[in-house]
Order: structure tokens, then C-alpha cells, then sequence
């Protein structure tokens, strides 16, 4: 079935294995997440997360904003500090045109004196055109 | 065993293909929903979601978070449904209704969000440790505010009291104040103090023509006084003579002088 005028989004992996990063340090702008677009029109990439908790207790948390994202390897295109995910979905400013794939790059700050645990948070990526 | 570069392209490329093929993903109609509605109301809006791969895809909806506006109440989004299968190659449509409240809105105010949608394999499970990735697609969606129209629930509210309040002003005046107005004793209370008021008013006037009345009689001596004086005299106030002594007639109109 065809849609005229649409943007699809897929995208390359289903998680990010960040490395075990020790309390007060951060992980890199090295892991990345490729976006597609298959649909015939150019979309933005909007993205959103959810703040970082253990499966056993959601209570032991730290905050989504810790987790910051970047078009390019280890800091963003204008040399500024990477931007950090949000709760609600807000555009990256990266476009994806028709028929293309665009990367986004993601790093971790752990804040000092955070539990030794797993943590895990959901990282939602959308096409909007 | 080498293999050639061109075919191992041909390869690598259907490859590509075969798992673009396979792999189901979203995708929506291009196009953001500007949405001019009046504060208090409500509006609709259609929106298609397209399984474009050749599986079954589940899909989820997230509900846009509008950026807090000072003094001002959000918008409230709801879509229906929720969540869902899409089979392959077909669409579904989700109906997102959007309500604007009346409280601290005014127009001209803007919100500007994104409604979105996940794609969830069928036999999805959330996994432990590291960042999960969902992807989808999303609608912007802008709100502009415009100024409010009065509802019909609130308009027939207050129709309604303002016919309670007329109905219960006609009961009251029919038969509760004409009754009592018409009664005996009350017509007789009104024709005595109508009789008292012409009465007083009688008097007053009857007052009143007795003080023009000695004002008249006044100026009528006055003027029978000074017949006889001259002008000057008149002025001067000097009072006519009886003459007695100048020879002039008494009132008897004997001369005085003969005696």
C-alpha cells in the first residue's frame, strides 16, 4: 500500500548497551542509533526518554537528563555541549530526507555517588513530517 | 574463496532489501495539525497510521506534552485508540480529540507539541539494562486560541433562569399582589388616603389664596389712601388732610368755619 507524501521511520537497533561506567563519570558520545526514513518526504527526528531505574525498584533512579545525544561523535555539530534528553518529545533539529538514514549519537552522565546497579531507560525516536 | 566485488555488492545489497522488506515500520501522511479552536471547545482530527512492511506491527500512542504557557491551561489530548495491530500493509486511523479549557485562556495564546506513535514487534518484551529504542512516527500538533463562543449547555442555562425568574415575577405579581391589591380593605385604604391627600391640598390652596387674597386687600387701601395727594406726597408718604382748618368740608359737609 502507498501513501503519497508520508515519512516512515525505522530505526537500526532495539538498545544501547552503554559500558559499565563507574559513579561521577560519564560514558561517550560514541554509541550510536542510525534513524531511516523510507517515506518519499524529509521528517525531523524528535526524541524522548525515560529517566533511568532498576527493574527490581523504580524508585532507584537518576534523571533522563543525564543521558545526552549529539549528530556527531563525542560532541555536537556547533561544538557545544550535547543535548540532553527530555521527558516530553522535543526535535533534535536532525533531518532526515526521503529514502535516507541519519545517526544520532548518545552518551551517559552518572551522577556522583549513584547506586552500583543495572539501569535501564526507553528511548523513543520519531519521524515528524 | 574470493568473491568478486560486484557480486558481493549485488549481495550485500539484497541483503538491504530482503531486510527492509521483512522489518515492519510506521509511517503517517506528511502534513502538522494547525488547529484554530475557540477557548472552551473541542475538536477532532483523522489520523492515519500505515504498517508498511509485510508483518503484523503493534503500536502504541504517546500523548503530547505541551511546554507550560504562563497564567494558562494546556490543552487536554486524548486519541482513540491507545494502542493496537496494524496488519501488513494496511492503515489504521486514530481519532485525536483535543479539548481546550476555558480556565485562564485567552486568545491569541499558542501551544505546539507532538503526538506520537511507537512500533512494537508482536511478541515484544521490554528488555533490562541500557537504553531500550522505540521508533515511530509523530504529528505536530499546533493549537491557536481563539476567543470563546458560548456553549449551548450554558446559553440553555441561562435561558432558563431567566425565564424562572420572569415566570416567578408574572406568579408573584397575579396572585399574590393583585389579589391583596384588589381586596376590599385595601381599595378602601387607598380611596381615604386619596380623600386625605385632595384634602391636604385643598388646604394648602385655600392658604395660599388667603395670603394673595391680603396682599390684594393690602394694595387696594394703599391705593384708596393716596387718591387726593400728589405724586410727591405720595412718595413722601404724606398722609392726606382733613382740611378742617382750611375751611374744607367735614364729613357732615358743613364748614367748618360757621361754627
Amino acid at each position: 500500500m502507498s501513501v503519497s507524501s508520508s515519512c516512515t521511520l525505522q530505526v537500526s537497533n532495539t538498545a544501547i548497551a552503554f559500558p559499565s561506567t563507574a559513579a561521577g563519570n560519564n560514558a561517550p558520545l560514541a554509541n550510536t542509533v542510525s534513524a531511516t526514513n523510507n517515506g518519499n518526504v524529509e521528517g525531523y527526528i524528535w526524541i524522548s526518554g525515560t529517566s533511568w531505574a532498576t527493574s527490581a525498584n523504580s524508585a532507584i533512579n537518576f534523571f533522563v537528563t543525564n543521558t545526552i545525544f549529539s549528530n556527531a561523535p563525542n560532541q555536537n555539530a556547533a561544538g557545544y555541549l550535547a543535548n540532553a534528553l527530555t521527558l516530553s518529545a522535543s526535535n533534535t533539529a536532525v533531518l532526515i530526507p526521503a529514502i535516507t538514514s541519519n545517526t544520532l549519537y548518545f552518551g551517559v552522565n552518572i551522577p556522583a555517588g549513584q547506586a552500583s546497579n543495572t539501569y535501564t531507560q526507553n528511548i523513543i525516536f520519531q519521524t515528524v513530517c | 574463496m574470493a568473491i568478486s566485488k560486484a557480486s558481493f555488492f549485488v549481495f550485500l545489497l539484497s541483503l538491504i532489501l530482503t531486510s527492509g522488506i521483512y522489518h515492519a515500520q510506521l509511517g503517517q501522511a506528511a502534513g502538522a495539525f494547525i488547529i484554530n479552536m475557540s477557548i472552551g471547545s473541542t475538536a477532532e482530527r483523522n489520523w492515519s497510521l500505515v504498517n508498511t512492511g509485510d508483518v503484523p506491527l503493534g503500536y502504541k500512542i504517546i500523548l503530547p506534552e505541551f511546554t507550560p504557557v504562563p497564567n494558562a491551561t494546556a490543552p487536554i489530548v486524548t486519541a482513540v485508540p491507545m494502542n493496537g495491530t496494524i496488519p501488513a500493509h494496511t492503515s489504521v486511523t486514530i481519532k485525536v480529540i483535543i479539548n481546550l479549557p476555558y480556565l485562564n485562556n485567552k486568545a491569541g495564546i499558542r501551544w505546539d507539541s507532538v503526538i506520537g506513535s511507537v512500533a512494537q514487534p508482536l511478541n515484544f518484551t521490554q528488555g533490562t539494562g541500557g537504553a531500550q529504542i522505540q521508533g515511530g512516527v509523530g504529528k505536530e500538533i499546533v493549537i491557536r486560541a481563539q476567543p470563546p463562543t458560548i456553549p449551548p449547555l450554558e446559553l440553555a442555562a441561562v435561558v432558563i433562569a431567566a425565564v424562572a425568574v420572569i415566570g416567578g415575577a408574572i406568579y408573584y405579581y397575579k396572585f399574590k399582589f393583585l389579589p391583596k391589591y384588589n381586596s376590599k380593605e385595601s381599595k378602601a385604604a387607598r380611596a381615604k388616603a386619596a380623600k386625605e391627600k385632595a384634602k391636604e391640598k385643598l388646604s394648602k390652596m385655600e392658604a395660599k389664596l388667603k395670603v394673595e387674597r391680603s396682599k390684594l386687600l393690602a394694595q387696594a387701601r394703599a391705593i384708596k389712601g393716596s387718591r387726593g395727594t400728589t405724586a410727591s406726597q405720595r412718595k413722601t408718604g404724606v398722609k392726606k388732610s382733613k382740611s378742617k382748618a382750611k375751611g374744607g368740608r367735614t364729613s357732615r359737609g358743613r364748614s367748618a368755619r360757621k361754627k
